[in-house]
Parts: structure tokens; C-alpha cells; sequence
């Protein structure tokens, strides 16, 4: 028993030394910031306002809670002070930005909301139940603040047409953070090994195969483990996929349940009909010429022909393909174009690789105008809570941010000659990764303001893909674009067919020569599933909107 | 042992039969097959945490790294707060134990005893609690803006005081320490705190040391309390903080990616190798302390039986 107590003394005290520890840093950074009037915590930046020089604004700090890690935003915080100290309204704004990583993110959005927590600007995600959202009240109409000569920045950063395009029941509950509107899509390949085997260019998807061939008489002596890696999460998806060519026709894809092709009339007044692979041919007969057969079971039978060249465990790899191909493991995998610069620096891994990027699409491989037809939407936002009292000093400080590049860059980069350097108008370069992060996809991203990476302007080739991505002539605007499925009155019926389509693995090229027979297997069961009713609501649902136009 | 017994073990020793030793061979080498499969992947996670992101990828897990680099360990400390989330750890560990042990008591002890008002009742309203539970979110805003306990190194502590499992566990251990023993001491004039405090706790030291060890590990891992209600770093406690850590590289890879940012071959399999050898390593050197204690645990039951 003395022992017992003898312990338990010795823990109590370990306890109380650990505790004090433990507390005594925050304190530490507590008193820090009384004396500087900056508080900095690796998730949580909050910088003391400029000096007061007007009292036409009470002074205000905004809340704002971004998605993923923000480093050293303090120091850019203060520049913003000192940009603004003589600006009447912006000098008594106090920003208080913090983080959460994006695997707690929507968990924590969730509780946040419910508990209103004192937020004044948040980023949530379109997967986050953005539209849910919005229709529960959650977020305010920020209409007002866009297209209003008192919000220059604002004005000049977002188009009528962008915030149409995003618009959530007609109004603008949540400001669209992006960029562009596509990523093109593409495979990255070893040119080196090309070179070396004397393998033809790689143009079109004959050279792309037989570039496939040719490096898969040598993988042992390349080390490779296949000539084309696929990961298990899209499989080849994206490879020889119609829905480029199809958009440009008028067929639209919605994921509901199952891929349904619904096909509009010329003048997209009317829908012709909507389709599913295993359909008979009767859906597909009224669709556009070249386009009036079971395409995508023709699609999901060629795969096939493709998955020798793949890797075998293809369908259940948990490996970041990715960095698999940087390993110089494989000699092609799936990428967009801004992916395809990550691996400029491959070089070090694999000695003397050399890299070209295949576009998928014809007419994108083409550069021709107009070739993507978009609904010009963005999956980012950043919305203002309802019950947050300062949405005005909100959208004050998003009208600065966006009124320039030069506002623009501090947030986006950092401090110019610290943390990057602009290299001419539309490039950057990153010259401290570690000291300054900005997760600019949940915050700063914008279509007005865009610099390339320093390896885009590197590559002549890389520079033409990524000044076509980034050209809004590049874009067509979709007949569906604002058009979201109101999946309520289905929602069982898609949630059974979801799971048959995450299940069966055409895009693995799974099947082989049963890949017919496993399409018929699952139609049928998408059919029990419910598969017409869904289609009858999807057709029903596109047809109202377009008669409301 | 004296000479003569020693003997006697070597002529048994002598008399075994080829059958007896081919039964100890078979044991043996089950045993030692047992103990390679418990060891070898510790070896392997040892071992990969201690190699190049790039020849994992290659050459898959091995039992000794063949480029050996301490980069996912640098990266783990270069970050600078892990020192400060094993004092939070600790503190919540040893903390919250010692609470929890004495709230647990102090609980089972009374519903242990025959002559308690309402026990039935009382043990039915903490049953109740290991069915329902008020769910996420109420308990969110019950805890977040009603008792304003959020950025509190005490919310990894108190909302998970009581284990009611491990409250059954004492109680029933409690229940089988003889009954005569409690009544020698009340006729002794003892009182009911002293009968706990001098009779039982310390002839329930094995089964104290077992609910202490599953409160101790519960502590050790807590973090999705500090997920919910703690936005502070230097409040994170070890889990998180290390949770945090490899999702940040997966987050940063997320980064390049969207950005096209070249960023190297960032450890990613071998961090997470690096941060288990790092969390597990103080809590396994517990178990050693509190192993004779199960096994006395075990002896008493069989002696009672």
C-alpha cells in the first residue's frame, strides 16, 4: 500500500510538472501578443488593425476559416495593414484567418453550422452540400456586393456570366474560387523511352498504342512494372472517353445513379432522350449522327484491348500511381495538365527522363477555339454564414483582394522578394516553399489574376496548353449550364444503382470477353434497381428547365 | 533447489522419450513461429520508416532498409511541437487516468455493496448510457457553446471521465472480494471510505491496475476530442498531432498537384511507419509494470474457483 501511495504521489507530481508544460508556451505566446498586438498559432493568424484614423466603420474582426494549412500568413496580414492604414474603412478591419485540414473539413463545417460558431467567411465545398446548404438558410445572398460600383474589385474580378453560372437558386450565396474552369486531361509518358525504341510521336490513341506495345517488349530492362499505370480510383476513366465530343454534340453526362447520355435537339430546346450503356437501341436511336448506338458499351468493350499494357492489381492498388510513375515504375499514367508539371523535378529520380503530355481530346490536342463546352462552374467557394454581423467588412476586404493583382499576389504568394518573385506579368517563382502556403483553391483563386508556375514557361509546348486552358475563347457555355438534378424524388433508386456502378469495373477493363454479358448483368440490375424511373425524373427535371429558359 | 533435486531433474530429464522431445521440438518451433509473426512486422515497420520513399515504392517492405535515411523522422521533429504534444498527452494520460480511476471507484464501490438505496436504479440509469448517447452534435453544442469548454486542454479529460464498461468491471471485481472481509472491518468500527481506502483497494490491486491500463491507453490515443473541440496546435495531443502531420504531406502533395508544383519525393509511407515507432514506443513500456498484475488477477479467480 506504501508503494501505492508512494506511486501515486510520484504521478500527481509528473502530472502537475507535465501540466505546467504544457500550459506555459501558450501563455508565453499570450504575452507575446500583448506586447506586439499579434497573435500567431500555427492554425490561427489574428493581427492587430492598423491605427485608427476614421470613425466612419466600428473597428471589426473577420473570422474566416479556410481548408487546409496556412503558413506564416501573419507577416502577410501585416503588409495587408500597411497597404490599407489610410484607407478609412479597410484600416479598421481585423483579420483572424484560420485552417482545418481537409480530412476534418466537412465533419467540422457540419458542427460549426450547428452551433453557428462565430465565422464571418467560410470555405465549403460543392461536395461539402453546398446546395443543402444554401437551401437551409445556412448561408446569406451576397447578390448585392457583386455588380455594384461601390465594389470595384468585385466588379472587376467576377462577370456577370461566371457568377451566373454559379449561381444557387438565383442568387449569389456562395462566390466561386477558381481558376479555369478545366484541367485538361491527358497521359504523361516517358519521351526518353519513346526516343530510345524508336517508337513513333505519340498523336493519336494508334500512336499512344503502339507506344504501349513498344515500351512493353522492355519492361525488365527498364524496370518497369507496367508500360501504363492505372490506379484503382479512376481506372481508365478518362481514355477514349466521348464526353468532350459529346458536350460539343449537344449530349450531356450526368452521374445519376448510372452515366446517363442525354441528348438535346440542335437549338438545345428539347431532350431527345437519355441513355445508359446497355440500353437497346431504341434510346440511342434518336441521338446525333455517329452517335446513335450503345457507344459506351463499344467503349467498355475496346478498353480491353488495352489491359495487357496495364498494371494487374490495376483495380485494388492502394499505391499513389503518381508517385509510382515518378519512381520510374511505369512509363505512362493519367494526368492534367497542371499534374504534369509536378513532375518536372523526375529527372532526379529516374537519370535523364524526359516527359511529353498526350492530350485526350481531338479538338483540345488541337487547340481549337470554343472546344470545351462548360457549365463554368466551380466545385470551391467561400460563403457568409446568416447569422454573421459582419458580411459588410467582409466583402470590403474581398473587394481589396480582388481589386488588384498586386492584392491579389500578397495573399496568393506571400511577400514579393521573400517568399516569390514575379517573373514578367504572368509567372511566378517560388523562392521560400517552406514560409509561406496559401491554399489559394479555398480563398485566393480567381480567373482575372493568374500567373504560371516558372515550369510552365520553361516548356514552349507546356505554355500553349496552359495559354489555351486559360483563355476564356477556349470555352463554350453549356446548354445545362446551372442546371442541378433534384435527386429527392429519387433517392433510393439512385442510391442502389450507385453501388452497381461503383461495383462493376468496366472502366478496369475488368471482364475481358465477358465484358458484354457483365453490361447486360448490370443494366438489368439498374433495371430492378429503378433504372426508368431515374431516367423519366432526369429527362423530366432537364426538359422544365429548359422550357423556363 | 539443493543437489538432490537437481538430480531428480536430470534423471527426468534422461527418461524423456523420443515422442516427448518431438513434442518439444513441434512446440518450440510453433512458439518461435508465433513470436516471428508478432515480429517481423514490427521489424518491417522499424525498418521502413528508416528507408527512401522511392526504393518502398520500388522494393516494397523489407526487413532492413537498403538506403537507409532518417528524413520521415527529421521531418516528424523539424516540425518543432512534438515535444509539446507528448507533454499534452502525458499531462491528459496521467491526468485523466488518476481522475478517472477515482470517479470510477468511487462509483463502483457504492453499487458493489448490498446495502446500497437505489442501486438497481442507479446501475440501470449508467447501463443506459452504453445504449444511447445524445449523439455528435448535441454533445458538440453541449460542449462547445453551453459549457464553452472548446481550446481547453480539459475537454480531452472530462466529457470522458467515466467509462461505464470499465465501471462494470471494477464494480464486478469489487463484488468478488468476500464480503467478510468489509464486515470484520465494520465491526472493527471502520467507516465505509476506510473499509475502501484500507480493505479493498488494496487487495484490488490487479484489478485497479487493469482498468488503470485501459484508461491510460484510451488517454494515450485520444484525438478525435482534440479533433472536435481543439483548434490550437500547441493544444494538439501526441495523436493528433501526428494525424495532422501526415495528412499536412498529403495535403502538401494535394497542393502541387492543383498548382504544379515539382515537391520532390516527400516521405509518405515511411512517415507513417516513423510516427507509429514514435506514438507507440512510451506507451509499450507500460505494459511490462502492470503484466504481473493480470497475472495475479488470473490467480486469484482460480483460487476463489
Amino acid at each position: 500500500m506504501k508503494k501505492i501511495k508512494s506511486l501515486i504521489s510520484l504521478l500527481l507530481v509528473t502530472a502537475l510538472c507535465f501540466s505546467f508544460t504544457a500550459c506555459s508556451k501558450s501563455e508565453k505566446q499570450e504575452t507575446t501578443s500583448d506586447t506586439s498586438g499579434t497573435t500567431t498559432e500555427d492554425s490561427t493568424a489574428t493581427v492587430a488593425p492598423a491605427e485608427d484614423t476614421t470613425s466612419s466603420m466600428p473597428e471589426t474582426t473577420i473570422k474566416i476559416r479556410l481548408m487546409n494549412e496556412v503558413v506564416g500568413i501573419d507577416k502577410v496580414v501585416n503588409e495587408f495593414y500597411k497597404r490599407v492604414a489610410d484607407d478609412p474603412v479597410l484600416s479598421k478591419i481585423k483579420l483572424d484567418i484560420s485552417y482545418v485540414q481537409g480530412a476534418d473539413y466537412g465533419d467540422k463545417l457540419t458542427l460549426a453550422i450547428t452551433a453557428q460558431e462565430d465565422y464571418d467567411l467560410m470555405f465549403v465545398g460543392a461536395w461539402q452540400g453546398l446546395n443543402d446548404k444554401v437551401r437551409d438558410g445556412v448561408f446569406k445572398d451576397l447578390s448585392s456586393y457583386f455588380n455594384n460600383d461601390a465594389y470595384p474589385g468585385l466588379q472587376s474580378a467576377y462577370s456577370e456570366d461566371y457568377l451566373k453560372s454559379n449561381s444557387i437558386n438565383g442568387g449569389v450565396y456562395a462566390i466561386p474560387i477558381t481558376e479555369t474552369f478545366e484541367d485538361i486531361k491527358g497521359i504523361v509518358y516517358r519521351e526518353d523511352l519513346r526516343k530510345k525504341y524508336n517508337l513513333p510521336a505519340i498523336v493519336d490513341n494508334a500512336t499512344y498504342e503502339q507506344y504501349l506495345q513498344g515500351v512493353s517488349e522492355h519492361l525488365d530492362e527498364e524496370g518497369l512494372i507496367a508500360a501504363w499505370g492505372v490506379s484503382s480510383l479512376q481506372g481508365m476513366a478518362e481514355f477514349k472517353n466521348p464526353g468532350y465530343a459529346n458536350l460539343r454534340k449537344n449530349i450531356y453526362g450526368f452521374p445519376a445513379g448510372s452515366m446517363f447520355y442525354v441528348a438535346l435537339n440542335e437549338d438545345g430546346t428539347k431532350v431527345i432522350d437519355a441513355a445508359v450503356a446497355g440500353d437497346d437501341a431504341s434510346h440511342w436511336a434518336n441521338f446525333p449522327d455517329g452517335y446513335n448506338y450503345d457507344y459506351a458499351s463499344e467503349r467498355y468493350v475496346d478498353l480491353n484491348n488495352y489491359s495487357k499494357y496495364i498494371n494487374s492489381d490495376a483495380i485494388s492498388t492502394t499505391d499513389d500511381i503518381r508517385a509510382s510513375f515518378k519512381a520510374g515504375l511505369y512509363a505512362a499514367t493519367y494526368s492534367t495538365a497542371t499534374e504534369y508539371l509536378t513532375y518536372s523535378d523526375m529527372a532526379d529520380t529516374v537519370p535523364n527522363a524526359e516527359l511529353g503530355f498526350y492530350v485526350l481530346d481531338d479538338a483540345q490536342r488541337n487547340f481549337e477555339p470554343g472546344a470545351i463546352v462548360s457549365n463554368m462552374t466551380a466545385w470551391n467557394f467561400l460563403c457568409a454564414p446568416s447569422w454573421s454581423t459582419k458580411t459588410d467588412a467582409v466583402m470590403a476586404f474581398l473587394d481589396w483582394l480582388w481589386s488588384s493583382k498586386e492584392n491579389h499576389d500578397l495573399f496568393q504568394y506571400g511577400i514579393q522578394g521573400e517568399d516569390w518573385e514575379p517573373i514578367g506579368d504572368n509567372a511566378y517563382r517560388i523562392l521560400d516553399a517552406e514560409s509561406y502556403k496559401m491554399p489559394g483553391y479555398s480563398f485566393t483563386w480567381n480567373p482575372t489574376y493568374i500567373r504560371y508556375s516558372e515550369s510552365v514557361i520553361n516548356n514552349d509546348y507546356t505554355t500553349k496548353v496552359f495559354d489555351y486552358m486559360y483563355d476564356m475563347d477556349t470555352y463554350t457555355l453549356g446548354k445545362l449550364a446551372g442546371f442541378s438534378f433534384d435527386n429527392s424524388k429519387v433517392e433510393s433508386e439512385l442510391a442502389t444503382m450507385s453501388t452497381y456502378y461503383t461495383d462493376y469495373k468496366f472502366d478496369w477493363a475488368a471482364y475481358g470477353d465477358k465484358t458484354t454479358d457483365k453490361i447486360k448483368e448490370y443494366h438489368a440490375a439498374c433495371v430492378d434497381a429503378g433504372l426508368e424511373k431515374v431516367r423519366a425524373e432526369l429527362i423530366s427535371q432537364i426538359q422544365a428547365y429548359l422550357d423556363a429558359k | 533447489m539443493t543437489m538432490r533435486d537437481i538430480n531428480q531433474v536430470k534423471k527426468i530429464k534422461k527418461k524423456k522419450g523420443a515422442d516427448a522431445i518431438v513434442l518439444d521440438t513441434i512446440v518450440v518451433l510453433v512458439i518461435s513461429a508465433f513470436c516471428l509473426f508478432c515480429l517481423i512486422p514490427f521489424v518491417m515497420l522499424v525498418a521502413t520508416s528508416f528507408e527512401t520513399e522511392i526504393n518502398i515504392l520500388r522494393e516494397g517492405y523489407k526487413l532492413w532498409p537498403s538506403q537507409f535515411t532518417t528524413k520521415a523522422y527529421q521531418m516528424v521533429f523539424d516540425a518543432g511541437q512534438i515535444g509539446k504534444a507528448y507533454g499534452v498527452t502525458i499531462f491528459i494520460t496521467i491526468m485523466g487516468t488518476l481522475i478517472s480511476m477515482l470517479v470510477t471507484i468511487m462509483l463502483a464501490y457504492p453499487l458493489s455493496i448490498n446495502k446500497i438505496k437505489y442501486k438497481t436504479q442507479v446501475t440501470f440509469f449508467i447501463y443506459f448510457t452504453m445504449l444511447f448517447n445524445g449523439g455528435l452534435v448535441p454533445t458538440y453544442l453541449l460542449i462547445s457553446k453551453y459549457l464553452d469548454m472548446r481550446n481547453n486542454i480539459w475537454v480531452m479529460i472530462i466529457p470522458v471521465l467515466l467509462n461505464p464498461w470499465n465501471m462494470f468491471m471494477m464494480k464486478n471485481f469489487f463484488r468478488s472480494i468476500p464480503e467478510e472481509l468489509s464486515e470484520a472491518a465494520y465491526i472493527d468500527g471502520a467507516h465505509d471510505l476506510q473499509i475502501l481506502r484500507k480493505v479493498i483497494l488494496p487487495v484490488s490491486v490487479p484489478g485497479l491496475a487493469t482498468i488503470g491500463l485501459f484508461y491510460a491507453l484510451g488517454y494515450w490515443n485520444q484525438w478525435y476530442n482534440a479533433m472536435l473541440y481543439i483548434d490550437h496546435s500547441s493544444l494538439y495531443p501526441l495523436q493528433y498531432y501526428i494525424m495532422n502531420l501526415t495528412r499536412s504531406i498529403d495535403a502538401i502533395k494535394e497542393m502541387a498537384r492543383m498548382t504544379g508544383q515539382a515537391i520532390g519525393s516527400l516521405p509518405s509511407n515511411s512517415i507513417r511507419m516513423a510516427t507509429t515507432v514514435v506514438t507507440i514506443g512510451p506507451i509499450i513500456f507500460i505494459y511490462p509494470f502492470v503484466q504481473k498484475y493480470f497475472t495475479s488477477g488470473i490467480m486469484v479467480g482460480s483460487i476463489k474457483g
